[in-house]
């Protein structure tokens, strides 16, 4: 029993999140670049949305192209044979987003834009 | 500032309205790093690191001290936002991340000792003052304890789960250190300038001294738009001050005849003067008075 070993505290605390179906909307310039991200690896491998805290207005977006970790946590959007997951606890706060792609040198690579955010940073990372 | 004016011979201790977090997991540094306003990652198991979680306005949500233990932080803020800094800590979790955060209000008790020989219960410990120097914590059985230094005081912050709390004050008995009221407490720190959640609460860091837990080179954190610019634009125009005033007057908010406003934070009573922690503009810092549309007169006294 301790600090030090944690014994003896409570249960780890559970944040209740608004689980709900998302729907995304993804241009033509996206699903070009993530074809050629993924290369020949669509069924193997999916694209993971998620937001994580972080970032100038609370939360942060992240992509990653994954081996498709196949949990039922996750909800998929099929986009022209691209899978995209975005997880329960995330789906109230990327739920309408637009993911985009901009092919320029400065502030270019794939945007995120958010209709349900109430305030972005200026780097449009970061939203809250 | 003579402490011996408020202390039992050796010492006194208080029993910290705090609240307690445990983050653990993998990769907790990490997530820290992105909440708070400092730099964590990079820091060593034993270190403690103080640092501020802000709103994305830059206004403070709360001051936190974290003991960095091998994949798990011990958090230390304010009781009243206990259950927000958790829930913060929980909201933004990565997805492949296995990070928890457990509440640990009910199963550790933080003791604060003040004295002019606090080194009396660290020899009951078998602890040199010099190892806890540094920001270091060293465990003493299942307690956690560490020392804060500031201008004109030493603070032992010693952490024990509760099913010890018997044996930490039999202890302290032992080395003569004597539990002090809550309003001695807020007493002894108002005179010595230890700042607490209520003089910070809401304010923007630069604005109650604070300015060494902002790093703007560590890249985004909620809050740090605000900050950024603020810095850049040299709008810091507020300082944090210790105020005295022949007036038992309750207001919060005065006007200062040559121009703008004192906030006070937090004060005490003592006979006739009243000794507050209030926010002045900078300007009038390095003044000896300033006086008040109220008809008050505060002496400024300006902390380190």
């Amino acid at each position: 029993m301790g600090l030090l070993d944690g014994s003896g505290f409570s249960l780890p605390v559970f944040e209740e999140v608004e689980v709900v179906k998302v729907k995304i909307n993804v241009t033509d310039s996206a699903i070009d670049a993530m074809k050629k991200s993924m290369q020949d690896d669509y069924d193997t491998h999916v694209l993971v949305i998620s937001a994580e805290a972080g970032g100038c207005s609370g939360y942060l977006y992240d992509m990653k192209i994954t081996e498709n970790p196949n949990d039922k946590d996750f909800q998929r959007i099929d986009v022209n044979g691209i899978g995209i997951l975005i997880h329960n606890k995330d789906s109230s706060l990327l739920n309408g987003i637009e993911l985009d792609y901009k092919d320029t040198l400065m502030g270019g690579g794939f945007q995120i834009k958010n209709p349900t955010a109430e305030r972005e940073c200026g780097c449009g990372q970061s939203f809250g | 500032m003579h402490l011996s004016k408020f202390l039992y011979p050796t010492g006194n201790y208080i029993i910290s309205n705090n609240s307690k977090s445990i983050l653990s997991g993998p990769g907790i540094l990490e997530h820290l790093d992105k909440i708070i306003t400092t730099k964590i990652i990079g820091c060593q198991i034993n270190e403690i690191h103080d640092s501020i979680i802000c709103h994305s306005n830059g206004r403070i949500l709360d001051q936190l001290k974290i003991y960095i233990l091998n994949n798990k932080a011990i958090i230390i803020n304010n009781n009243v936002n206990g259950s927000e800094i958790r829930s913060q800590l929980v909201k933004g979790i990565p997805w492949n991340k296995k990070i928890s955060v457990i509440d640990g209000d009910d199963g550790i008790i933080s003791y604060r000792v003040v004295g002019s020989n606090i080194t009396k219960i660290l020899d009951y410990f078998g602890i040199n003052i010099i190892e806890l120097k540094g920001n270091m914590w060293k465990e003493y059985g299942n307690m956690i304890i560490s020392l804060t230094i500031g201008t004109d005081y030493e603070i032992l912050e010693i952490l024990v789960p509760i099913e010890e709390k018997s044996s930490i004050e039999y202890i302290m008995a032992e080395c003569n250190i004597l539990e002090s009221k809550i309003d001695n407490w807020d007493m002894m720190r108002i005179e010595l300038g230890i700042v607490d959640y209520f003089d910070i609460n809401n304010s923007i860091p630069f604005d109650v001294k604070l300015n060494h837990l902002v790093k703007l080179n560590k890249g985004c954190y909620p809050g740090q738009e605000i900050h950024a610019r603020l810095e850049s634009r040299g709008k810091i125009n507020n300082t944090l001050v210790r105020l005295r005033a022949n007036s038992n007057n309750n207001k919060k908010k005065f006007k200062i005849i040559d121009g703008g406003k004192i906030k006070i934070k937090s004060s005490y009573k003592s006979n006739e003067m009243v000794i507050s922690l209030g926010i002045i503009p900078t300007k009038y810092e390095n003044m000896h008075s300033i006086e008040t549309v109220e008809n008050i007169s505060f002496l400024i006294e300006k902390l380190d």
